[in-house]
């Protein structure tokens, strides 16, 4: 299990280094962001640089996307969170939080004829920032939203 | 075992809205029962959702989605009397099935 998350890490930095090299020679040059998501390694970090470098970088803020989660959580072990998105052809939903140990809590596919819509609850260790990234045919964008958390939920 | 996936499907206007509560502990792995030792991890990683055989929803999860899972998505397409579908496997190789129909 150990060695196994070590593996992970390890190829999460070798991403990071081919991202900063792809950055070096022109990121406009580069892949759509969309080819740059990477949900394995986006799961298997275990802070948040490390779940934005599988990210290809955080992607531009959109505000067709809707992110709505309560302002003040008073238990950070059910916070319920709702995201949608107006962008076309919206394929897969991911929610981070960038102050828990396990930054990456969910992804939702949607395919034809689900709405890009989806509600859930999820787990927050301490106050901090929630992110949502979309993905679409023309690539990733997010949104955010600060959350202040009474008691942590994770420990 | 677990108690059995609750799944509320409804059509109004033309769309589905879904509800789905699964009972599992999710686990996060870092915290400790009382004699002070660490809980393994133990939470659901995948969830398929599906209607008459094709895939409307799915998703993948860490332990910090919250325990007892919850999802609610919205469905175009489909018709009441169909029967919807939702299988989920956790980070332990459990698999657990529940249908209903859509109402």
């Amino acid at each position: 299990m150990r060695s196994e998350a070590r593996l992970r890490r390890r190829q999460l930095l070798l991403a990071a280094g081919a991202w900063t090299a792809a950055g070096a020679a022109g990121a406009s040059q580069f892949a759509s962001a969309a080819q740059l998501l990477d949900l394995e390694l986006a799961f298997a970090a275990r802070t948040f640089p490390e779940a934005v470098v599988a990210l290809g970088g955080m992607p531009p803020v959109s505000t067709q996307i809707t992110l709505e989660l309560p302002q003040v959580a008073e238990n950070g072990a059910l916070v319920p969170i709702t995201v949608s998105s107006q962008l076309g052809d919206t394929r897969d939903i991911l929610i981070l939080v960038d102050g828990n140990p396990q930054p990456v809590a969910a992804c939702f596919s949607i395919p034809d004829g689900t709405e890009a819509y989806s509600a859930t609850r999820i787990r927050l260790a301490q106050s901090g920032t929630v992110y949502v990234v979309v993905r679409t045919e023309a690539g990733l964008f997010s949104a955010a939203r600060a959350i202040q958390v009474t008691v942590g939920g994770c420990g | 075992m677990s108690q059995p996936i609750r799944i509320r499907a409804r059509v109004r206007n033309g769309t589905a809205d879904v509800t789905i509560l699964m009972p599992h502990p999710m686990e996060t792995g870092l915290r400790q029962d009382e004699s002070g030792n660490t809980k393994p991890p133990h939470f659901i990683t995948r969830v398929l959702v599906t209607v008459t055989g094709r895939t409307v929803f799915s998703a993948r999860m860490s332990f910090a989605v919250s325990q007892d899972p919850l999802l609610n998505f919205r469905l175009s397409g489909v018709l009441a009397g169909e029967r919807l579908r939702v299988a989920w496997t956790d980070n332990l190789g459990e698999i657990r099935v529940g249908e209903a129909l859509i109402t």
